[in-house]
């Protein structure tokens, strides 16, 4: 299989310090149109995530959290405006080069897991290697570090139908890390997750965070998560209302 | 008020399911249609077949004659009157089921035997016969039709010297010869022929008849002088026509003594008129009253009642069979409905096996599609079950909806078959339909068993990968391989039928479904051994760096059980279409052998009398590639022993020519090596110098044992030739296996006899279809009296026959209808793995997969058990035939026996390509609806 490319230098965006901030979007919209009518998911979001942040989007169902984080991670196109990550405005970019820069700079966790019945959580964890076609023996290190990382070394060879809800989710995250991406998106993490399980997730959400370096942006609207983040943006009807850091 | 209740909320229910609700009823619906119509049409088919077979029966077979040696008295009317009128009450005392079948009546009377003291040429013996419909069936070539002279033949009592009338003149009786009989005896019109009564009739050495219901004792008879005018010669006009009965009495002589002795037994047409006359001589006479049967009026649901009144008259003129007086009954109605019920029981059984395929894969799709309905129900079922539903309460729902729907849909089915296809009642229809229904209910209750029955917990999870097979199915599984392995063995040993002998065998339903449980018991093997090798596969693909081949192995490997079904389904109908495609093509290669072997080549040009066709020049036809020259006289003088003569099938072919005839056909004859010689040597044809010959297996009676080497002799074209044996032979192609023959090289007679006399009377020729009306054609522009056989048409009447039609045509459907359910099982498939499909994907795309990826990871998820579905299932049906070969009894319908069985590669590909092409645009359905997904969405997944 050919492996994909992406990203010419050119196309990247920086500030006068010379390093572009993570994530940044400018002017973006989503509409869709509906029989009703227009449904404007996301209007005019403007926003900077600098690198290594811990970032939570909160709002009501229908706020357009989900909607800006496709659109973050090149899931979708926006209507109007741009996505720029690490300075590389992906709005703009073909798909087949999406593909490529999906692969290697975003990790994804689903508020359903998205892990694969058949496959075993360490096959789970290794699937985005095989993506970048990793050398075995590196893929196989990789996976097991990983899986000690979340805390699942023992249950490697465990199918998703023989962990729990929550570590399940660690087999996702394990899994979105696998290719050390610049960006974690993450949607509902804990959706499926009772309180306590939820809480742990993203304690460990952090915890990776900090030690990998990585940026993560959480759409979340349970409120005892927030206070986990270094910054949280709130979206209501697809505009930015609030952008502060959580008071402790 | 409870049952509204429960009915208001079943509709309810129905309402939001009635996609898959109306598939489930057009399922059942057209199944049950299929079912119940099929035992209608064979019916209409068993009539055709009952009629054909009738009508290609000999007509004394066919018929019923009604006989009597007596002296029934004139009327007053004159003529034959009064005997008519006996028949008529002889006719009073047939069963009314044959009543019913006979459509036209013939009388014949016929004189004791007449010698002629000096015949013209040889020892002649003559009877009188009246017989109606003679004139009508005839074209008088000269003179003119018998009447009666008004003169009455005389007894002679006993103890008058002589003839008692010596100074009386001969009392003349005026008859018509045909043709053939003047010229065999040496007779002209015009001609009188002195005759006295022939001692050597049983009827005339005397005994006990009955007259007119008294018994009368008489001692031998004598008459007064009698002279035979012939006054007419007669053609006839066809002598296969009905009206001869198949009786050529009238139209040829009888042949008997020896070669030296040759003696002609005639038969004369009389005017009925003459019938007092010669009665007033107070001889006996033989009476045939004689009933035609209409085939048109057979009816096959009619043929056990008749079978039983024939048994009884036979029973009954059985029982009386030579009492004086006694009318005997002749017929071989009998045999004919013996034949037609031992073909139709062959081609129930032949066809029920047509049948079980399409039912086994109905179920399976029926399965499937139940499976489906219970998925969309799952959350509903589990709701339920959570509010303290118990198990037996959601079976019990699901029974009575399922009765509902499923009886329902199968009634409906079962009366458009009726209304559809118009016949008389077939019990087996109904039968059917309701086992269709029946099958849906347990079907559809079963896939609800595991739901009802299962825990909570589990209720609320996907489905699980099924590594360890449950020890249960396990048994029941191996039982159901058992079954397959000893009914193979079964059918093979016993045939596809069960009975006592002489009786009218019935299907075996154990044996008739040897094809589908053999497909099934390979089907249960394959999907539990598959996983072994690709499993295998998927560990030496998880050492690559990709993706694809690992993740696609996995995925097959692992897959949940009702994933199986459409590998079992596809295996079954790869198994069943084999079947089917190898006995449908060995039953159309066996026809067209046996049409070869009947005929010996495209074509057989034969002269009607056996006189040269000197003058014809088939190959002035265009299309005409060969031609062999040869004299065939079916009717030769044979001696194969000292003292003896018989008649026997004398042929000789041009071996050469024959070659070029019949190379790479059926008919090759495969010549042994002394007819390639060239005739050499003084003599030809004399003790010291024999010419080669092929003789049948089986010889006239009172020939010697005679064995390669030994020599016999055989008159040709009026010249005593003798043969040495080179080789027996139990059949030749053109000849058939129940004549006695000989085969002889046609170039060595030819040297012995002389060419000029030895011109062809039979042509065989190589050439394509369509040329029996330009060949007819060009004997006619050369005025040759001479009949063209077809190889083609022989085929065709093979081919269309009732009961081989329907059984190839019953395979062609069943396998038709074989792959739609096989289609809606695999998108019954792919619908109930969409969902999870669908997910997998877009999980799988948010993580990089491409198009090509996920296009080849679908190709690699699929092709691998279609394979290992066609490829084994193939085998397998080829396996299947050739195990079964002995017991179909497909020699029935093909007109020759040992027919090999004949693996059609280009059908087999064709039928496979057709179930991959089934295959691919199911999954390509499935796949298109599994990438309409938009990649965002799969953020959403889990959302509700």
């Amino acid at each position: 299989m050919r492996d994909l490319q992406y990203a010419p230098p050119e196309r990247r965006l920086a500030d006068e310090s010379g390093r572009a901030p993570m994530v940044e979007t400018h002017d973006l919209s989503r509409d869709y149109p509906m029989p009703g009518g227009v449904v404007r998911a996301v209007r005019e979001v403007s926003v900077r995530v600098g690198h290594g942040q811990l970032v939570a989007l909160r709002g009501r169902s229908g706020s357009g959290k989900t909607t800006l984080l496709s659109m973050i991670g090149a899931l979708d196109r926006p209507t109007r405006g741009s996505v720029a990550v690490d300075g590389l405005v992906v709005s703009d970019l073909p798909e087949s080069q999406l593909i490529a820069f999906r692969r290697t700079n975003i990790g994804f966790i689903f508020q359903a897991f998205g892990l694969m019945p058949i496959l075993s959580a360490a096959e789970n964890v290794e699937v985005p290697l095989r993506l970048v076609r990793s050398d075995p023996k590196e893929r196989d290190q990789r996976v097991l570090e990983l899986l000690e990382l979340v805390g699942l070394g023992g249950r490697a060879n465990h199918r998703p139908h023989e962990l729990s809800g929550g570590e399940q989710q660690r087999v996702a995250v394990a899994r979105a890390l696998a290719n050390r991406p610049d960006l974690l998106l993450a949607d509902e993490p804990t959706g499926q997750l009772d309180s306590s399980t939820g809480r742990a997730i993203m304690v460990l959400l952090q915890q990776l965070i900090r030690s990998e370096g990585v940026t993560a942006i959480v759409a979340t609207h349970d409120p005892m998560l927030i206070d986990l983040a270094d910054r949280v943006i709130e979206l209501q009807d697809g505009r930015v209302v609030d952008d502060s850091r959580p008071t402790a | 008020m409870r049952a509204v209740w429960a009915a208001g909320m079943l509709l309810r229910r129905l309402r939001n399911e009635r996609g898959i609700v109306l598939l489930i009823v057009l399922l059942v619906g057209s199944t049950s249609f299929v079912f119940a119509a099929a035992p209608r049409l064979f019916d209409r088919v068993s009539d055709s077949a009952l009629r054909s077979i009738a009508e290609a029966a000999r007509p004394a077979d066919r018929n019923l004659a009604l006989d009597l040696n007596s002296s029934l008295t004139p009327g007053a009317d004159g003529g034959v009157a009064s005997v008519r009128a006996y028949g008529d009450q002889l006719a009073q005392q047939i069963p009314p089921s044959l009543a019913a079948i006979i459509g036209d009546r013939v009388l014949r009377v016929t004189t004791v035997r007449f010698y002629v003291p000096r015949p013209p040429l040889i020892e002649t013996h003559i009877s009188l016969r009246y017989q109606d419909g003679v004139q009508d069936a005839s074209r008088l070539v000269a003179g003119r039709w018998p009447k009666d002279l008004g003169v009455p033949i005389h007894s002679v009592p006993p103890g008058v010297a002589g003839n008692g009338a010596a100074d009386a003149p001969p009392i003349p009786l005026e008859v018509a010869l045909s043709t053939a009989e003047a010229a065999a005896i040496g007779v002209k019109l015009g001609d009188r022929l002195s005759v006295t009564l022939d001692g050597s009739d049983p009827l005339v050495r005397g005994g006990i008849i009955v007259s007119n219901q008294n018994t009368v004792s008489l001692g031998a008879f004598r008459i007064g002088p009698v002279d035979v005018l012939i006054v007419g010669l007669f053609e006839p006009l066809d002598p296969q026509a009905e009206e001869w009965y198949g009786d050529p009495g009238l139209l040829q002589v009888e042949m008997h003594g020896s070669e030296d002795n040759p003696i002609a037994y005639v038969t004369a047409y009389m005017a009925p008129e003459t019938y007092p006359e010669i009665w007033q001589s107070g001889l006996p006479f033989h009476y045939d009253w004689r009933f035609l049967v209409d085939p048109q009026r057979l009816d096959a649901g009619q043929v056990d009642a008749l079978r039983a009144d024939l048994h009884r008259l036979s029973l009954i003129a059985g029982s009386a069979a030579g009492a004086p007086g006694t009318v005997t009954v002749l017929t071989g109605l009998p045999v004919i409905m013996d034949r037609y019920a031992a073909e139709r029981a062959l081609s129930e059984s032949v066809l029920s096996i047509a049948a079980i395929g399409p039912f086994g894969l109905a179920a399976g799709a029926l399965g499937m599609v139940a499976i489906l309905l219970v998925r969309r129900r799952r959350s509903t079922l589990a709701l339920a079950r959570g509010r303290g539903a118990s198990g037996a309460l959601v079976l019990g729902t699901q029974l009575w909806e399922s009765v509902l729907i499923a009886g329902g849909a199968a009634l409906v089915g079962l009366l458009l078959a009726i209304l559809a296809v118009p016949g008389r009642d077939e019990p087996l229809s109904p039968t059917l339909a309701i086992a269709v229904g029946g099958a849906a209910v347990v079907l559809l209750v079963g896939a609800s068993w595991p739901t009802a029955r299962r825990s909570l917990g589990q209720l609320e999870r996907d489905d699980a990968p099924v590594l360890r097979v449950p020890a249960r199915r396990l048994v029941i599984e191996a039982t159901v391989v058992g079954v397959a392995v000893a009914a193979t063995l079964l059918l093979r040993q016993r045939g596809l039928t069960i009975g006592p002998a002489g009786t009218v065998a019935q299907v075996d339903p154990l044996l008739a479904s040897v094809p589908v449980l053999s497909g099934l018991a390979a089907g249960i093997v394959a999907v539990r051994l598959y996983p072994l090798p690709i499993r295998a596969l998927g560990w030496l693909a998880a050492r690559r760096r990709d993706i694809v081949p690992v993740l696609g192995l996995r995925t097959i490997g692992r897959q949940p059980a009702s994933a199986n079904l459409p590998i079992l389904v596809l295996l079954l109908t790869a198994a069943f279409g084999a079947f089917a495609s190898v006995v449908a093509s060995s039953l159309d290669h066996g026809q067209v052998t046996a049409s070869y072997l009947g005929v010996g080549a495209d074509y057989r040009i034969e002269k009607i009398e056996i006189v040269g066709l000197g003058e014809l020049d088939p190959t002035k036809v265009p299309g005409v590639e060969a031609v062999a020259p040869g004299i065939v006289d079916p009717l030769a003088a044979f001696t194969g022993a000292p003292n003896q003569r018989a008649s026997i099938d004398f042929e000789a072919i041009d071996p050469v020519t024959y070659d070029q005839v019949t190379a790479g056909t059926p008919a090759d004859p495969r010549w042994p090596v002394a007819f390639l010689a060239a005739p050499t040597g003084d003599g030809l044809g004399t003790p010291d110098n024999p010419i080669p010959a092929i003789l049948s297996s089986r010889l006239p009676v009172g020939s010697a044992d005679l064995a390669p080497g030994d020599t016999f002799r055989t008159v040709v074209q009026g010249k005593s030739l003798t043969f040495r044996l080179v080789e027996r032979r139990d059949t030749f192609p053109g000849i058939g296996a129940v004549a006695a023959f000989t085969v002889v090289p046609y170039d060595w007679v030819k040297a012995a006899i002389g060419a000029g006399l030895a011109s062809p009377s039979t042509l065989w020729l190589r050439a394509s279809s369509g040329l029996a009306a330009p060949l007819a054609a060009e004997i006619a522009a050369v005025g040759e009296a001479a009949r063209v056989v077809s190889r083609y048409d022989a085929y065709a009447a093979l081919r269309d026959a009732p009961f081989g039609a329907v059984i190839e045509a019953g395979y062609g459907a069943a396998l038709v209808t074989a792959a739609i359910y096989m289609a809606m099982t695999i998108i019954g498939a792919v619908i109930l793995s969409a969902a999870r499909r669908t997910r997998d994907l877009a999980f799988l795309r948010t993580l990089g997969v491409t198009d090509l990826q996920r296009l080849a990871l679908t190709v690699m998820e699929h092709a691998p058990p279609v394979v290992l579905a066609i490829v084994p299932g193939v085998a397998l049906g080829i396996g299947i035939a050739v195990l079964c070969a002995p017991g179909l009894g497909l020699d029935t319908f093909v007109g020759a026996t040992g027919v090999p069985l004949y693996v059609d590669v280009p059908a087999l590909a064709i039928m496979v390509a057709a179930l991959v092409g089934v295959v691919a645009a199911a999954v390509a359905a499935g796949t298109w609806l599994s990438s309409r997904a938009r990649l965002a969405d799969a953020l959403r997944i889990g959302d509700d």
